[in-house]
């Protein structure tokens, strides 16, 4: 449950650059691939699932270096070691970075296997960058296994949207 | 026409003047699987479904209709006219629009 908010909405251009620069094997997912779909409920931090191979993790904690990440809602004493061990050691690391909220997720409710995410996710140009969004089935999957009040909301909202883009594609190749 | 199966099937047999015991003997199987299936203890197949109505001379009928959940279309359309990189510089907006009127306490900078 959200108590508090960000002070802005992340960045998006600033955090996935690096992830991006430094071959980040991630997909977008959470509230800003639903945005990136069409959905119009706002998202206040950006999510991306990541694999679990030990040189993806290397290449992520690079990134993360860069993008200068720190433990959100975490004592301020709380030792945090940013390193490969670390992420080894735990699968969903939520941040506060610079650039807005940032989380990082390995074990995700409602997906079977990265593989699969991957296997259906669409490649789509944003901001100059080839990123890869989770399928709006997964987005469905994965509200509907977290099913917060909010997220079924969403999920109502993203069934709509999946139908909508549907029939838009049936009626271009008709016409 | 009632959601539940159990409330679907004890209508049915009631409406057709069938007891549980009845329905089972003509069903082959026991009062209390009728019974269970009544009391939604336990939630049968379409086809066992389907089955004991026939035996109550009547048929399953099953429709599917689009779900009205409230969804705003009108907001969906504006937003795949968008590109996606429009899409997500308006959802960034946005949010920081609803960040300034919420009453929640926001987190300044740094500050966990």
């Amino acid at each position: 449950m959200t108590d508090t908010l960000p002070a802005k909405a992340p960045d998006l251009r600033r955090l996935l650059e690096p992830l991006v620069r430094h071959g980040v094997d991630f997909v977008l997912i959470g509230g800003m691939a639903g945005i990136a779909h069409g959905s119009s409920y706002p998202s206040y931090d950006l999510d991306v699932a990541y694999a679990r191979d030990k040189a993806n993790v290397r290449r992520l904690v690079s990134a993360l270096e860069e993008i200068e990440v720190r433990l959100r809602g975490a004592p301020a004493d709380l030792p945090f070691q940013l390193d490969e061990r670390t992420l080894e050691n735990g699968a969903n690391f939520t941040f506060v970075t610079p650039f807005g909220d940032f989380d990082v997720l390995a074990d995700i409710g409602g997906i079977r296997s990265y593989r699969d995410l991957v296997a259906a996710a669409e490649e789509k140009e944003i901001f100059g960058l080839s990123i890869r969004v989770a399928s709006l089935d997964h987005l469905i999957a994965m509200k509907g296994a977290a099913n917060r009040p909010k997220d079924r909301n969403m999920l109502e909202e993203y069934i709509v949207l999946a139908d909508e883009i549907r029939r838009r594609a049936a009626e271009g190749e008709k016409g | 026409m009632p959601l539940e199966p159990g409330r679907l099937l004890r209508e049915a047999r009631i409406r057709h003047g069938v007891s549980q015991e009845r329905l089972a003997i003509r069903a082959g199987t026991t009062q209390s699987a009728i019974s269970r299936i009544e009391k939604e203890r336990v939630s049968p197949s379409v086809q066992t479904l389907a089955g004991l109505l026939h035996l109550l001379g009547e048929d399953l009928v099953l429709a599917t209709r689009p779900r009205d959940a409230g969804i705003d279309r009108t907001q969906i359309d504006e937003r795949l006219r968008m590109s996606e990189e429009d899409r997500l510089d308006y959802g960034r907006a946005f949010a920081d629009q609803v960040i300034e009127m919420s009453p929640l306490p926001k987190r300044e900078g740094w500050d966990l």
